[in-house]
């Protein structure tokens, strides 16, 4: 299982996701959009809008599924058994 | 001018403008605090107080519908949500924003109230 | 009860067509003179501040240098959410001078 997200610097949700996975001991990777160069963000944002339709902060994606906002329990639901360790 | 000044002036602004817009700070004080403290920094990088939980894009256009209160231009999204994306706003008869959920526009049906 | 006034802005041969700004007792007001017509609106804008003088005026729209927020000069709404509006100020011309009026305790 894969979690990847986009998150923002300044964002308090981005945060709560974060945390939300350190505290399962769950491995992630992120990226911060705002940290990024121009042409960077440029890539980002037109993969998010692929998949979304907003530039609404943090993006999640568990595998191939992508939570657009701090949902724990879209996240715990799509982690399965993971999800429920503490 | 120093952060908390700062914030304080941003308060004074964005009150006159949710309070006709049926909305109100969240009473969730740490959370009014920390987001206001953000939109000074991103005001002093960038001129403008942008919000802290949406992406800026090389477009003009777009990025003014990000500055804050973009409460006017995502009113079907927030009015459905009950409050703003980042939280810094609520509902004006929302008394617990930590059950309220964050949940996209287009997971949104039209009309729908999410509670 | 809050009394109002009117006073002097400005002489009607200086207004120039589009944009004027003016101070009547320290407000900052917009007279702006459009085909014909005279409109009073306040020169702040009700997001932020910004001085409206500064933007651009398109049909009855003026928007602001800041945040490109949209009101319309006719009655002072904001174009994306009519209940937000800027003031509208009566006015009147008398002897080629144009008075507004200003509320009391009202800004
Ligand atoms: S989502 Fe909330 S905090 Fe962010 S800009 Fe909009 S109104 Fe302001
Ligand atoms: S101050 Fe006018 S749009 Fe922000």
């Amino acid at each position: 299982m894969k979690v990847f997200m986009y998150t923002l610097s300044t964002c308090p949700w981005c945060r709560k996701t974060k945390q939300f996975f350190k505290e399962k001991n769950i491995p992630f990777e992120f990226v911060d959009y705002d940290l990024q160069n121009e042409e960077e963000q440029d890539k980002i944002m037109k993969e998010m809008e692929k998949l979304s339709t907003t530039k609404a902060f943090p993006f999640v994606k568990i595998d191939d599924n992508v939570i657009v906002g701090y949902n724990p329990d879209k996240y715990s639901e799509l982690l399965g058994e993971k999800g429920k360790q503490k | 001018m120093n952060p908390g000044s700062r914030k304080k002036a941003l308060r004074y602004f964005f009150q006159k403008i949710i309070d006709p817009l049926g909305y109100k700070f969240s009473p969730d004080e740490e959370m009014v605090d920390f987001l206001l403290e953000q939109e000074v920094l991103l005001e002093q990088k960038h001129g403008i107080p942008y919000c802290p939980c949406q992406g800026l894009t090389k477009k003009r256009e777009e990025n003014m519908k990000i500055v804050c209160p973009c409460i006017p231009f995502h009113r079907e999204h927030f009015d459905a949500i009950r409050r703003c994306w980042c939280g810094l706003y609520v509902h004006k008869d929302v008394t617990d924003p930590d059950a309220l959920k964050q949940i996209p526009f287009n997971e949104i049906k039209r009309g729908q109230d999410v509670r | 009860m809050i009394g109002s006034s009117w006073v002097y802005a400005i002489d009607e041969n200086k207004l120039q067509e589009n944009i004027n700004m003016v101070f009547p007792k320290g407000l900052p007001v917009l007279l702006i003179k459009k085909a014909g017509e005279i409109y009073a609106i306040s020169n702040k804008c009700a997001h932020m501040a910004c001085t409206l003088a500064g933007g651009t005026l398109k049909d009855y729209t003026i928007k602001c240098p800041c945040h490109d927020w949209k009101f319309d000069i006719r009655t002072g709404e904001f174009q994306d959410a009519r209940e937000i509006r800027i003031p509208v100020y009566e006015w009147k011309l008398s002897d080629g001078r144009i008075f507004i009026k200003i509320e009391e305790g009202k800004k």
